[in-house]
């Protein structure tokens, strides 16, 4: 019987075909690039103190930088924006948005926000839907333009301009099939995340920074981190990268953390987002390495920024950006397209750094100008000609 | 009284038969009244059925295994690896459109018939066996390349998006792909035996029909049609990205079964499927231009999917009295 199996059900039938998926796991694993800690070395003075300067500037309450120029923006008022948000559940969005409607409001803008559901197909739709219903400009809130290709061209077509929001770091050309761009410093944000470590660390840091390599905002901010370490401690500063994506947080970031501290070099983590930090804290513990590891992250989520004030917390330092803000300034760039003004390059979006030391005495669950301080709605509403 | 009774019996059977689609023009009434021209515009409907190609494409697919008796749970998986392959060949490595296009479909091809095997020749479950596989291959997508590639040759989005008839050309692939299962599925001897394949494996084996090559013969349609749809979704976004396809596979399973309560009742069919898809998404852009978001999009689904079941069971029960 078994002389007249064919090669093939032969080789199916074969036990060694069960190691198949356990080789191309490796086949693709192998393809990335890792490398091990190397062993830290001394205190470096100098760098301890620059970065400090840098620390200790971020850690300020912010301040309104930016300055305009000032437009009409009543030539807006009556306008209909739709907003694709690239998920409606998080609450980064709710806050973004928040902002956004409350500025719409004072402008006269009409809003209608379309949930994308963390599905391109979806939002795709969604850009479908708020050309088909004739508007007049669209946001795409972490929604990478180059994914929208069908529903771009077809709001060219119509002459619907798109505002991108946090699709690459604040400095970076507008992608193209966009009119303009709101987005964070995130190479700043790497670059303080690196300051914040070089700090704790006394410059003498064996690091990994756990990247989430599917929102392509990640490359600029890791790129930061990167540059930090090269400029602040290049020879004591050790950095390693894994990846998790974000439908894997859940599931891989624990496992992960776990296996990168049982390395007894390794004293800081740097999950790239805060959302990250729940999966991240317990597997330290776990690992009894609370003591020797410290987590610094981005976002300054409500919720997760609390845990600051946690005694005995590994996670201590939380950097952020005022999401409320962040809406005003989506506003911003919205009317001056609207009301046929130039839009600007950079809106200058704060940033602060949040750790151990300032989070006592702030109310993370207060309002927003309580926790970053500084007022921006009457000084946008002076540059639109409204105050 | 006979003939109140059989006439009774046949408004029940129709009203079976034809329910999801009454419900349909129900919906497009009760929305166009509540909405008026904002939702009975051309361009809202041109986008109700210009943006659902990839989603039928898919449904039909996986229709055909659901035909023969089989589950595939691969099918964005497949979908994932075709968008990969498109975007890597063409983009990274500078392959013409036309030929990324084909290594794609071949991918579909490939992935099938090892589903296939493991299926028909080693008989593991389908469920098991498709359920690994869509991991498996969603993971190779990702492994492929991390993230999104842009720049996809545009002349693959011309030939899904150019418009004929105020529609993208992608809804009349889909709509090609539903004559041609529909003409096999119903019209041919292959779909008798799908059917009998599906109904009732032994008999059929001893009917003479050769079921395994019929089972495994579904499972390489439904991945080649994944493949299929995994391009023109390319050609929709322009971009390749691993993470597009996941979320394309509970609507795929909710379009199909609702589609068996309509036109062929109780029988998975391409028409119904077709009724399904253009339902759902007609419900779900009617509510989102009324101002809801985001959880109406679940509710919508399941909750028509269990009232259609539900219905029809009850109708064809009547019908039957």
């Amino acid at each position: 019987m078994e002389s007249k199996m064919t090669p093939l059900r032969r080789a199916v039938r074969s036990p060694l075909v069960v190691c198949a998926p356990l080789v191309a796991s490796m086949l693709l694993a192998g393809c990335g690039s890792s490398s091990e800690p190397k062993s830290s070395g001394p205190t470096n003075d100098k760098c301890v103190s620059t970065a400090k300067v840098q620390v200790e500037a971020a850690k300020a309450p912010v301040r309104f930088t930016f300055d305009g120029p000032a437009f009409d923006a009543s030539a807006a008022r009556g306008k209909t924006v739709h907003w694709i948000a690239t998920t409606g559940d998080l609450p980064f969005t709710k806050a973004v948005f928040g902002g956004f409607e409350a500025a719409a409001r004072e402008a006269g803008l009409k809003v209608i926000f379309f949930d994308g559901r963390g599905q391109t197909s979806e939002q795709l739709r969604g850009v479908q839907q708020a050309v088909a219903a004739k508007a007049d400009l669209i946001v795409l809130q972490s929604i990478p333009v180059a994914l929208m290709g069908a529903g771009v061209d077809a709001a060219k077509q119509a002459g619907i301009p798109i505002v991108e929001a946090f699709n690459a770091d604040s400095a970076a050309p507008t992608s193209p099939g966009a009119t303009a761009s709101v987005s964070f410093a995130y190479s700043q944000v790497g670059r303080l995340l690196a300051a914040s470590v070089a700090v704790g660390s006394g410059c003498n840091a064996t690091s990994l920074a756990i990247n989430s390599s599917d929102v392509p905002v990640s490359v600029p901010e890791m790129d930061g981190v990167k540059a930090g370490f090269q400029e602040l401690c290049p020879d004591t500063c050790k950095l390693e990268v894994r990846d998790a994506l974000i439908a894997d947080w859940s599931t891989k970031v624990g496992p992960l953390t776990q296996n990168a501290v049982a390395n007894q070099n390794v004293n800081w983590l740097i999950p790239v987002y805060d959302g990250m930090v729940q999966f991240v804290t317990p597997a330290v513990r776990q690992a009894n390495a609370a003591g020797r590891v410290k987590i610094a992250s981005f976002n300054a989520s409500p919720g997760i920024v609390d845990d600051l004030k946690t005694a005995d917390s590994p996670f201590t330092v939380d950097i952020g950006a005022p999401l409320g803000w962040t809406g005003w300034a989506i506003a911003d760039q919205s009317l001056r397209i609207l009301a046929r003004a130039t839009p600007v390059g950079d809106e200058k979006i704060p940033l602060r750094i949040f750790d151990q030391g300032n989070a006592k005495d702030i109310d993370f669950k207060g309002a927003e100008s309580d926790m970053y301080g500084g007022s921006y709605q009457n000084e946008y509403k002076k540059l639109w000609g409204l105050e | 009284m006979e003939t109140r009774r059989s006439t009774r019996e046949a408004s029940f059977a129709f009203a079976g038969r034809y329910g999801v689609v009454m419900a349909w023009l129900v919906l497009i009434v009760f929305f166009g009244i509540l909405l008026g021209p904002s939702f009975l515009a051309v361009s809202t409907f041109q986008t109700i059925f210009g943006t659902q190609a990839v989603l039928l494409i898919l449904s039909l697919g996986l229709m055909v295994t659901l035909v023969a008796g089989e589950f595939d749970l691969s099918i964005t998986g497949a979908m994932s690896i075709s968008v990969m392959v498109v975007g890597v060949l063409n983009v990274l490595h500078g392959w013409p459109i036309w030929l990324a296009a084909l290594a794609a479909l071949a991918s579909g091809v490939a992935i099938g018939t090892i589903n296939a095997l493991l299926v028909v020749r080693l008989g593991i479950n389908s469920i098991v066996v498709t359920l690994g596989a869509g991991t498996f291959w969603s993971g190779v997508g990702h492994g492929l390349y991390e993230t999104t590639i842009p720049g996809v040759d545009t002349r693959l989005s011309t030939v899904v998006n150019t418009r004929l008839l105020g529609l993208p050309l992608g809804f009349y692939y889909a709509v090609a792909v539903t004559v041609a299962l529909w003409y096999v599925v119903a019209l041919t001897p292959l779909g008798r035996y799908l059917h009998f394949v599906g109904a009732n494996r032994t008999v059929s084996q001893l009917s003479g029909i050769r079921v395994d090559l019929i089972r495994g013969g579904s499972l390489v349609v439904s991945a080649t049609l994944a493949a299929i749809a995994g391009i023109v979704l390319v050609g929709m976004l322009g971009a390749s990205t691993p993470s597009a396809s996941s979320a394309y596979l509970l609507p795929a399973f909710a379009a199909v079964f609702l589609g068996t309560t309509t036109i062929q009742v109780g029988k998975f069919n391409p028409w119904g499927t077709f009724v399904a898809v253009y339902f759902l998404i007609t419900g779900i852009t009617g509510l989102q231009l009324y101002g809801f978001s985001g959880w109406v999009v679940d509710v919508f689904y399941g909750g028509s999917l269990v009232a259609a079941v539900a219905l029809s069971r009850i109708f064809a029960r009547k019908s039957t009295a």
